[in-house]
């Protein structure tokens, strides 16, 4: 259900702007909106509020903290931030005796933040380094082994300088030129070798007289060539003991890493939770402070205009009627239903219907006026997903996984709604497993359990009837909706071509059924009068494109057969699950396969199940009545209420 | 113009109700599913596998189209996933119903 929204104006003395902007941000109900000022100069009666010295400093100092907190909290391990934002979610004792410790201690935080700040950026330019280190090590030991390799043949090292170039393999085209600028550098006074550094690098090994080293150098820096050379530390000692320093400091550093880690951890742990609950007070002041920018003022009064919940207009009256008497007044403005696209959406459904609102979130917001689709989905995706996957086995794991997963969402209200959904999908399973006579397939009837009504795996056309049966219902119900939200967004055009497509489907159905023997023949000839009748209304209400609207809502309920064909399938897939764990002569093998099979099975069939109950609704239902376009509502809010 | 559309879609109408009387004489004289020889049976089969697999393949076509363009959108945009996941079951409806008639064929003709 989409709640009452009011547009209201709050009007008072401008003493009380910021104990009146404080105390609709505790209050949490109101979205405000920006009162359009034009002209903020001449005799225009009202203007935009701007902030004091004071408040515009305290904004600057706010972003600049907002900057470093989130630098901060960017370094935080996410293992340690899901648990922190869980903590905060569930509002434990810990994050309420942190909130109220930074609370008293008010603009200390600031302090208390930049230490953090240099400790932290200490700890990661540590990391850094160190990682850096292990890759520069890692690659020296490359070009030292190759060094090693290559130099002892010409026993350079008496003689020569050595430098190491890199090229990659699809530039080697360059190596002779290079060649050639060492031969006039080095008046043919050289030794190169080129080799495989890797996969896609090769390395030079240069060696020339130490005389030389200046204008090799220049000519490798202006030529932007990149140069691998042994560390300095490295560079006196023989090859073989650079090397083992090389693969002993490797040894070292990824102990040392895991040492800096393990003190960032603990940092984190600690003052972590305070990090996230500052960011989220300093992100409140921000905004309080912004919102001045959405107010006007006149000389001696100031006004703010925003969206509320009518149920709690009350509520606010009588709490500003308490603290300001009659200093400040609140006005509820008229809306017009062309104001209905300006409106916020806030939807409010029954605590159990409530998770439901998950699966709309694909799409847009319902328009304001209209109606909104929470509780149909929340009747028809369950009963979709149990109709199709209908097997008791199946639903009992899918209440198990549906309590493992509200077991593990703890804070996370995204999963907890996702278990809720799984459970009353899972109940609707197990109640058409019980019509269908399924348990893991054919296990069940192996053990006497028979169907109520249908056998799935041979009633294939009484199983499709009822599919295309279930999609008449459904589209017919959307199409009555359709009428509804025509008329209550006051389209009336919309309204008579909705309700006379229906009454041609309806035409149709009875064509259809006395065709199928299922209705007594008089309906043939009523269907057929329907349709004489309503198709020219049709054409005449929306031109010669009606009839083709009529054949894509056939269209459309067809579309239902995949309950049948999806649920057929699956129930087949758990027969050839138990034929196949039934053909080993181990029984343990046997359970193993159908086991495995199973879990497939169910896999799968949770995947396509929810994707194809969802599209039924999206593509199929929803196309009939529902009407997007509603804006989000976002009220000024404190983090914690 | 109008006129003539008119007359055309009531002529259709009165065409549909015709068809259908002449279908239902046309039903009571088709022979029984028993009584049917190998060649009108193989020839069932066959267009039923036509059904599902044309239909297969349709749908394989539109899927990897809408799939490749949904990675990519996801890529950019990992906020979209459900959303595409649902997209790419939108041409599913061609096999479902290649499906559905496949078992017309074989269950009810």
């Amino acid at each position: 259900m989409i709640s009452k929204m009011s547009y209201i104006e709050i009007v008072g003395i401008k003493k009380h702007l910021s104990s009146i902007v404080e105390k609709l941000h505790s209050f949490g109900k109101m979205q405000i909106e920006k009162i359009p000022i034009t002209e903020d100069f001449g005799e225009v009666f009202l203007h935009k509020v701007h902030l004091q010295e004071k408040e515009v400093l305290e904004e600057q100092k706010r972003e600049e903290l907002s900057e470093v907190l989130e630098e901060i909290i960017n370094h935080i391990p996410k293992y340690i931030l899901n648990q922190l934002r869980e903590d905060i979610a569930l509002n434990t004792e810990k994050t309420v005796r942190k909130r109220q410790a930074l609370e008293k201690k008010g603009t200390e935080g600031y302090s208390y933040v930049a230490m953090i700040q240099r400790q932290i950026r200490s700890f990661i330019r540590r990391r850094n380094n160190i990682e850096n280190d292990i890759q520069l090590l890692s690659n020296y030991k490359k070009v030292v082994a190759i060094f090693k390799e290559i130099v002892p043949q010409y026993g350079w090292r008496e003689k020569y300088d050595i430098i190491g170039i890199t090229i990659d393999k699809s530039n080697k085209y360059v190596l002779p030129i290079i060649q050639e600028e060492f031969f006039k550098v080095t008046n043919n006074d050289y030794k190169f070798i080129s080799k495989n550094l890797d996969e896609k690098r090769l390395i030079a090994v240069i060696g020339f007289k130490k005389k030389h080293l200046e204008k090799i150098k220049n000519f490798i820096w202006n030529e932007k060539i990149d140069e691998l050379r042994i560390p300095g530390e490295y560079r006196g000692k023989p090859l073989d003991e650079s090397l083992s320093i090389i693969e002993e400091k490797l040894k070292q550093l990824p102990l040392e890493l895991k040492e800096v880690s393990k003190k960032i951890d603990i940092l984190f742990q600690e003052d972590g939770l305070n990090i996230l609950l500052l960011n989220m007070m300093n992100k409140d002041c921000l905004n309080r402070i912004k919102a001045y920018s959405s107010f006007a003022q006149s000389q001696y009064t100031f006004v703010i205009k925003g969206w509320i919940p009518s149920e709690d207009i009350e509520r606010l009256k009588g709490e500003l009627k308490d603290n300001y008497k009659d200093s400040v007044v609140i006005n509820e403005l008229h809306l017009r239903k062309g104001d209905y696209s300006k409106v916020p959406i806030l939807l409010s459904n029954p605590k159990k219907r409530r998770p439901f609102e998950r699966l709309l979130a694909f799409l847009s917001l319902p328009k304001y006026g209209t109606l909104d689709a929470t509780s149909l989905i929340a009747v028809f995706f369950p009963m979709f997903f149990g109709l199709i996957l209908a097997d008791i086995g199946y639903g009992i794991l899918l209440i198990l996984i549906s309590r493992l997963l509200s077991y593990y969402a703890k804070g996370r209200n995204l999963l907890k709604d996702i278990s809720w959904i799984f459970l009353i999908s899972a109940i609707s399973t197990i109640i058409f497993g019980t019509i269908f006579g399924e348990f893991f397939g054919d296990i069940g009837k192996r053990f006497g359990l028979h169907p109520i009504w249908l056998k799935r795996e041979e009633a294939i056309m009484p199983l499709l009837v009822l599919a295309i049966v279930v999609g008449v219902v459904h589209i017919m119900i959307g199409l009555v909706l359709g009428t509804i939200n025509s008329y209550l967004t006051n389209r009336k055009y919309d309204m008579w071509n909705t309700a006379v497509r229906l009454l041609i489907l309806i035409g149709i159905i009875f064509i259809g059924s006395e065709v199928g023997n299922f209705l007594p023949p008089i309906f043939f000839n009523i269907g057929m009068g329907m349709l004489l009748i309503f198709i020219p209304v049709s054409i005449k209400l929306h031109g010669f494109m009606a009839p083709l609207e009529v054949i894509s809502t056939m269209g459309n309920i067809l579309s239902y057969a995949r309950i049948m064909a999806i649920g057929v399938a699956s129930v087949i897939l758990a027969m050839v699950a138990n034929k196949l764990g039934s053909s080993f002569n181990s029984l343990l093998l046997g359970v193993i396969v159908a086991t495995l099979f199973h879990v497939l099975n169910l896999a799968v069939g949770i995947f396509s199940t929810t994707i194809h109950s969802l599209r039924l609704h999206y593509v199929e239902f929803f196309s009939k009545f529902y009407i997007t376009g509603g804006r989000e509502y976002k009220p000024f809010r404190k983090s914690f209420l | 113009m109008k006129k003539i559309l008119w007359f055309f879609v009531i002529g259709l109408l009165l065409m549909f109700v015709a068809s259908n009387v002449m279908a239902k004489e046309e039903a009571a004289q088709t022979p029984k599913k028993s009584e049917r020889s190998d060649l009108a049976v193989g020839l069932l089969a066959l267009a039923a596998a036509l059904s599902v697999g044309t239909t297969a393949i349709a749908t394989g076509i539109a899927q990897s189209k809408i799939g490749a363009a949904g990675a990519g959108a996801i890529v950019e945009k990992p906020e979209l996933s459900g959303t595409i996941i649902v997209l790419i079951a939108i041409p599913e409806t061609m096999v479902i119903l290649g499906f559905v008639v496949a078992a017309i064929i074989i269950y009810a003709l």
